[in-house]
């Protein structure tokens, strides 16, 4: 799927958090069950509903194409969730969003380009489950966001720290013990 | 109402059997190595799917067949025990 240079090593693979996907799921869960505990409940207001005994296997019938139908969409939805990441490399920031079937988008940023990180965390369940969004931005190539993301200051500091910035790997002391990495410059944005 | 059924049936099993395979390709093509959660929900969402699969055709074949010989009496014909 992606492919490496030599002196390239993954240092991090960040996925949206999983709590984005509670509401969807949620909602997917009750479509699949309403219609059956309709037609469970519906002969007592509707009792010509279970008068007709032929009847029973039609609706049985299509309540199984229903459920087909919901669980598809289900691991439909959760594939896009699931092959939606951001790959940080020694060199570069991937970006893979798959956009539904049949569409991916896949964008690159090296590291050495990228000018600002920022970080922006809203909402009282972001605060308390510690996800939000993660900008960066470069001089040429624009900017690229990773939403609802968790592990964010890790991934700053990791991208900072590989960026031309912050240009040794950590514990390298070289250069007669002078720190060449530059102070942390990305603003945090709390709510 | 079975010849429907079962036409409407062959039609959804293509479109959907369409649509898996998509999503399985995509989850194939492009998980990484060592992402273990496709193992768990792959075979889970095709276990549940073959079992709804068969119970639709269970009761597809429970279905009451609409062109069978008890309804090809014209409309006309009166039951001798109806004159009583």
């Amino acid at each position: 799927m992606i492919s490496l240079n030599p002196d390239e090593k993954i240092l991090m693979v960040l996925r949206r958090h999983w709590f984005v996907m509670v509401g969807p799921t949620i909602l997917l869960v009750v479509l699949l069950l309403f219609p059956s505990l309709f037609f469970t409940l519906a002969p007592r207001f509707f009792p010509s509903i279970g008068e007709d005994p032929s009847f029973q296997p039609v609706i049985n019938f299509y309540l199984s194409l229903y459920i087909l139908t919901i669980l598809l969409y289900l691991f439909i939805f959760w594939s896009d969730y699931y092959l939606d990441i951001w790959i940080i490399t020694t060199k570069r920031l991937i970006d893979i969003e798959q956009r539904g079937l049949f569409n991916r988008q896949i964008s690159e940023m090296n590291l050495n380009n990228i000018q600002n990180v920022s970080i922006e965390i809203k909402g009282v369940v972001p605060t308390l489950l510690k996800f939000g969004n993660l900008r960066v931005e470069t001089a040429g190539e624009g900017s690229s966001t990773i939403r609802e993301a968790p592990r964010l200051y890790e991934a700053k500091d990791i991208i900072l720290r590989y960026s031309r910035h912050g240009h040794r790997p950590l514990g390298n002391t070289e250069g007669g013990g002078q720190d060449h990495s530059e102070q942390d410059r990305s603003p945090e944005t709390h709510s | 109402m079975f010849y429907i059924s079962l036409g409407i049936f062959i039609v959804f099993s293509s479109i959907w059997g369409f649509f898996a395979s998509a999503a399985l390709y995509h989850l194939k093509k492009y998980a990484m190595p060592g992402w273990t959660a496709p193992r768990l929900v792959v075979p889970l969402f095709f276990s549940l799917s073959l079992l709804f699969f068969l119970l639709s055709l269970y009761f597809l074949f429970t279905m009451p067949r609409t062109r069978g010989a008890e309804d090809q009496r014209p409309a006309s014909f009166i039951y001798s025990n109806d004159l009583t």
